[in-house]
């Protein structure tokens, strides 16, 4: 599914080449004129492509590249009023040089472009063969096929070794669950403990606390206050919080 | 090196080059034969010349100061007639115009590649990156941006040792230079006709004052 899609998205050429491509078509030259007559086409061509906006689901990359083509579209059909209408308004600076700019792009693309079919021509044509990187390979067959399979007086300590891995794992899993603490339980754990008081501070809450028990504590009274249950005190920057229990009418 | 030690170091580079494999660093080779830089430049272009004749099937690629050895590119005949099919797939008209941009002018930026295609192309960067046809590494010039190259991989797939051996691969960068040279001169000249163009400006105010 994903294939499809990648071969879809990658299946037309950008802007500069299309331009170049319908230019050379109709065998005209590189200038703002033969801008203005192709204009229909590369928008005939750009329609072709937003037909092609099928999957929902990568819709953003097709918008995103597609977006290029309208930049360019606009560009044309700027040019092509220009010369429909003969504009002998104030020369504007910035729309001169963009339109010089692509000429020049197109110019160096046309020059270009007897590379693009040297590429496809090779490719594949001829394939330089080479290995991958053997010891991997090597180590790998080692450890699986020891010489003498006669002689398994090695096995006991093979497989302690890989218990002892696997151990490991075990172990690196009990000590991770211990430090887990949810914020729902410490909002469980806190409103009982208003329960009894009425007043206490953070840094009370938060004694022995673990660093990230410490962030939890601290979510849990800033949802506690969003909530409105607490009220929350502080007299100076990096001071100690003072939380209230607000009672409710 | 005198022509003994040469002719076991020729040997030993031979072997290393067989048991890596994969694309490895001057330096790298330089560190396992115990021998200099230079001398691994100048052993890799004697080993290059022995692999030259007919009678050799072997051949070395160069990429980013790095070599690797691969049979030469006509042996795909040898591959075909072993899996009996013969291998062939398309390359993407996107694909096609920015791997032929990367292998020309490489290393090449991002914005410049998408500069001379006119269309974002960061997803098929990605897809070429993933596909192991291209390398990218940091631009030391400008931070956050990458600069790309061709992969090993990818110049295996072209059945070429070089980037360099590409064909007009001269003429398509002198063409590259005189063209930047000329879109300098371009937009000197237009700088100079906006100074014109001002002092044309100036001159119709000062008439409509006297007027």
């Amino acid at each position: 599914m994903n294939n499809v899609y990648k071969l879809k998205i990658f299946d037309f050429e950008g802007p500069i080449e299309k331009l170049v491509e319908l230019i050379e078509d109709k065998k005209l030259e590189i200038n703002e004129l033969s801008l203005a007559q192709i204009t229909a086409d590369f928008l005939n061509y750009l329609e072709s492509l937003t037909s092609k906006i099928q999957s929902e689901e990568n819709k953003k990359e097709y918008l995103q590249i597609l977006s290029s083509f309208v930049v360019m579209a606009s560009r044309l059909i700027f040019i092509k009023s220009k010369s429909l209408l003969n504009f002998n308004l104030e020369k504007d600076e910035e729309d001169e040089k963009e339109i010089k700019d692509l000429e020049h792009r197109l110019r160096w693309f046309k020059e270009f472009r007897p590379a693009l079919k040297i590429i496809k021509n090779l490719w594949l044509k001829n394939i330089i063969f080479s290995r991958s990187y053997l010891e991997k390979k090597f180590l790998v067959s080692h450890i699986f096929a020891p010489g003498n399979l006669k002689d398994v007086s090695f096995a006991p300590e093979y497989l302690n070794k890989i218990f002892g891995e696997f151990e490991k794992l075990l172990k690196e899993e009990k000590t991770l669950a211990k430090n887990i603490i949810s914020l729902e339980e410490k909002i469980k754990s806190l409103l009982a403990h208003f329960k009894l008081v009425q007043q206490t501070n953070f840094s009370k809450l938060s004694e022995n606390a673990s660093r990230g028990e410490l962030i939890v504590t601290f979510l849990a009274i800033l949802h506690l206050a969003r909530e409105g249950l607490i009220s929350l005190e502080q007299n100076g920057y990096f001071s100690d919080i003072i939380i209230k229990k607000r009672n409710h009418e | 090196m005198n022509e003994l030690n040469k002719n076991k170091k020729l040997a030993e580079l031979e072997a290393l080059l067989f048991i890596y494999g994969e694309p490895i660093s001057f330096k790298k080779i330089s560190e396992v034969l115990e021998i200099t830089e230079d001398d691994v430049l100048k052993l890799v272009e004697d080993f290059k010349e022995s692999l030259e004749g007919e009678n050799r099937g072997l051949t070395l690629l160069f990429s980013e100061e790095k070599i690797q050895i691969g049979t030469k590119p006509e042996f795909i005949s040898i591959l075909e007639k072993l899996i009996k099919k013969e291998i062939s797939e398309d390359l993407t008209p996107a694909s096609l115009e920015t791997l032929a941009l990367i292998l020309y002018f490489s290393p090449i930026s991002r914005s410049k590649i998408e500069y001379h295609r006119g269309v974002d192309s960061s997803f098929i960067l990605k897809s070429l990156l993933l596909r192991g046809l291209i390398e990218r590494y940091p631009d030391p010039k400008m931070p956050n941006a990458y600069l790309y190259v061709p992969s090993f991989n990818l110049l295996r797939h072209l059945g070429i040792s070089k980037k360099e051996d590409l064909p007009d691969y001269e003429k398509f960068n002198e063409l590259n230079k005189k063209f930047e040279e000329g879109k300098l001169a371009q937009e000197n000249s237009n700088s100079l006709e906006e100074n014109l163009s001002e002092e044309e400006q100036n001159k119709n105010q000062n008439e409509k004052t006297e007027n």
